[in-house]
């Protein structure tokens, strides 16, 4: 705790080995601990892929420390989920975030109200929406919009599309969030197809990707070798791309004539 | 995330779906079907019967069977009652001290180590404090290289001074 003070943390988060709620040793230490540092918050990590007997070693850690709360984790995972059901009911104590991944920053704030339209499969707006804008780089993103108004769509901002995708995670986990897909099971994104798209773009150089009208056979070989995928893919991507450039032309003229009031698409 | 769960609900939803007219017995069916729905999600019994009560006592009052939407009307009341069973509403963490001193404790492998290395960095992004993780675990191996990684990564600074503390600890009980 001095350490904290004089190297000026303002907080301090303990790690403590992990044991077993019958261990008395081990159980008579984590209290000498909590003792000794008074901390603000007692946080039990429970792990929402073990069964029944969490919820009774909850009430156990509860009993002996008095816990402030939880921390439900490895709920991306095949999980049946009757941990973070029933801890708040068993102990009274609630959960304050949940553990969404193995990345760093997959850690979600607990919104009860959120999770059960989720269980429900009504979907999660907000968070999607929240993520988004977490993500999602404005000013690059009112460039392109620039750009697009003048119908000079690249492969640029293509690429820098997918990068803008990507960062917020993988694509199944935010259709989880959208009201009504998690109900058609039979909706699959293939994220390898992004992958390979992204390979593609990344094989051409600077002039290809911002002046794609060169691309010819020759260098149409050249990147499908590049980025080990067929040549009829890398054909297939040029395609999309010249009809978003046809769509996107088209938007603008309508903008021109005043049918539409704005781009139909905006980050703001 | 709770797959099993949402697809298990759904068909206790649709029992109740396009019906013009509602009786207490498809209620009923369709409460039987909530009540599997959550005992095979590994739900504590206790918990499930708690909560079928007071869904059970809120549908088949008359407001679902009545309603115009009755499958809407029966959604609404699971969903308002698991939000109640999940907390109500969210709990922030209690930092007002400073510093705020925050225990991990639970079971082994429930991921202890990385939630603390987690919590860093989402104070250190959302709420612009200064963190500090102390290495507690001495017992399993490479736990405390594994938070200084971690601690390394996120830019975080990482106390593992406390092994010669806490070593002392067991031998004093």
């Amino acid at each position: 705790m001095n350490f904290a003070i004089t190297k000026g943390n303002d907080v301090v988060i303990i790690d403590t080995a992990g044991r077993l709620q019958i261990d008395e040793k081990m159980m008579d230490e984590v209290e000498k601990i909590s003792e000794m540092t008074k901390p603000d918050e007692i946080l039990m990590v429970l792990d929402s892929m073990a069964g029944q007997d969490v919820v009774n070693a909850a009430v156990e850690f509860d009993k002996r420390l008095s816990v402030t709360g939880f921390v439900v984790t490895k709920l991306d995972g095949d999980s049946r989920g009757g941990v973070a059901l029933s801890a708040k009911y068993v102990t009274g104590k609630p959960i304050k975030f949940v553990g969404v991944g193995e990345k760093l920053d997959q850690l979600d704030v607990f919104y009860p109200d959120r999770m059960a339209s989720r269980i429900l499969g009504m979907g999660d707006v907000v968070s999607l929406v929240e993520k988004v804008q977490e993500n999602i780089d404005k000013k690059k993103i009112e460039e392109m919009e620039k750009r697009l108004r003048k119908a000079q769509f690249t492969f640029n901002d293509f690429q820098e599309q997918l990068r803008q995708v990507k960062k917020m995670g993988s694509l199944s986990s935010m259709l989880e969030m959208i009201p009504g897909v998690p109900k058609m099971k039979n909706v699959k994104i293939d994220e390898a197809q992004l992958t390979h798209v992204e390979a593609i773009i990344n094989s051409m150089t600077k002039k290809e990707r911002s002046n794609p009208g060169i691309i010819n056979f020759s260098r149409k070989k050249r990147i499908a070798a590049g980025s080990g995928r067929s040549l009829s893919e890398v054909n297939k991507l040029m395609k999309n791309y010249e009809n978003m450039k046809k769509m996107i032309k088209q938007f603008g003229k309508l903008e021109k004539r005043g049918k539409l009031g704005k781009f139909p698409f905006q980050f703001k | 995330m709770f797959e099993s769960l949402q697809e298990r609900l759904s068909e206790a939803f649709k029992l109740l779906k396009g019906k013009g007219k509602i009786t207490e017995n498809n209620v009923r069916q369709a409460l039987r079907q909530v009540k599997m729905s959550l005992l095979s999600a590994d739900v504590n019994y206790k918990v499930v019967k708690e909560f079928m009560d007071r869904v059970t006592s809120k549908a088949l009052g008359e407001k679902v069977i009545k309603s115009i939407t009755p499958d809407q009307q029966f959604v609404k009341i699971v969903n308002d009652e698991l939000v109640e069973l999940l907390g109500g509403r969210e709990h922030e963490l209690n930092l007002k001290s400073r510093p705020a001193v925050l225990l991990m404790v639970g079971l082994q492998g429930s991921g202890k180590t990385t939630v603390a290395a987690k919590l860093a960095l989402w104070l250190k992004k959302k709420n612009g404090r200064n963190p500090l993780l102390v290495a507690g675990d001495i017992y399993r191996p490479a736990a405390i290289e594994q938070l200084e990684i971690l601690g390394k990564s996120i830019d975080v600074p990482v106390l593992s001074e406390t092994k010669k503390i806490l070593i002392k600890l067991p031998k004093t009980l």
